[in-house]
């Protein structure tokens, strides 16, 4: 564990009383992350993108899920949902003539490597943009993360 | 030498005599698994057919519904994940599924349907789903290899 981490670790044992009742109505998944996306069947690695998640806690019943927005494009979103250990998140992009969907794995409160879409809406049959596999990496350069489930984590 | 040049021929026999697309498909039957609580609400059949030709993936191809008309898509086998996606209701709604494959044979797994629209968009169903070989009395096909498909397992 990082000093930092750790600091922030024994300030929140200390103040656990004030954490519980400053924690936010939706404590579940939410914050800053980079995708990184690797295409094809041979997964290279072909680009990254910003990506903010927001709690709101009213997806279809799922107490863990929200919207999602990718910074720098207003128009490419939607929403996720976290279903036991998976994170689901799904939307369009290119005035939603281009639906993405996507999962992730988590462990140990963080989601891990995933797989992604990326197509054109129409009816079928449909033609394919990109699939492959995709990982977050919690941040976006010089920003820090914010928390995955448990601040304590 | 012999045995290499044997073995050659061996070889090329047995490319000329191999399907050309041994890969995922056949007819299942999606069983849904709605929202957190994951409670049974339904049932489609989906059948599968292996083109390879989705970007590069040598086991992809398409899928359609005989229950739900309208609806279909495309998937890929990605290593140990089958995902496939699409439309249904005049593309107005899409959906997008994966299933994580274990011997050959896709299990459980994961899926959501939403209606198409800019950004926010709306959600119509999510939870988790499962791939049964088989639609009432019809017999499966194979995924993957024959010797092990979901049929010869029974």
């Amino acid at each position: 564990m990082s000093p930092t981490r750790h600091a922030a670790f024994a300030s929140a044992a200390l103040g656990a009383a004030a954490l519980i009742s400053a924690a936010p109505a939706s404590a579940g998944f939410s914050g800053e992350y980079t995708i990184v996306v690797f295409s094809g069947p041979t997964h290279e690695k072909t680009a990254s993108y910003c990506l903010t998640f927001t709690n709101t806690g009213n997806i279809q019943d799922f107490p863990d899920s929200g919207t999602w927005q990718a910074q720098g494009d207003p128009y490419w979103g939607g929403n996720f949902v976290v279903d036991g250990n998976v994170l689901r998140w799904y939307g369009t992009t290119s005035n939603a003539t281009e639906v993405m969907n996507f999962y992730n794995t988590i462990k140990d409160d963080v989601p891990g490597r995933g797989g992604f879409d990326d197509w054109f809406v129409s009816a079928p049959p449909i033609t394919a943009i990109d699939d492959g596999t995709q990982r977050l990496r919690p941040g976006c350069r010089s920003h820090l993360p914010r928390h995955f489930g448990d601040p304590t984590r | 030498m012999n045995l290499f040049a044997s073995a050659a021929l061996g070889a090329l026999a047995l490319i000329s005599a191999a399907p050309a697309l041994a890969g995922f498909s056949g007819e299942y039957t999606m069983v849904f698994y709605s929202g957190p609580t994951h409670e049974k609400t339904g049932t489609e059949c989906v059948t599968f057919t292996n083109t390879g030709n989705i970007l590069g993936f040598p086991d992809s191809g398409t899928w359609t519904s005989s229950t739900l008309s309208g609806w279909g898509g495309n998937f890929v086998v990605d290593g140990k994940t089958l995902r496939w996606y699409g439309t249904l209701q005049e593309a107005t709604a899409a959906t997008n599924a994966y299933n994580k494959i274990k011997n050959d044979v896709p299990g459980m797994g994961g899926f959501d349907e939403w209606n198409v629209s800019n950004s926010p968009i709306t959600a119509v169903n999510d939870g988790t789903q499962r791939l049964r070989p088989g639609c009432r009395s019809h017999q499966p096909k194979h995924f993957g290899s024959p010797a092990h498909s979901p049929l010869g397992r029974r």
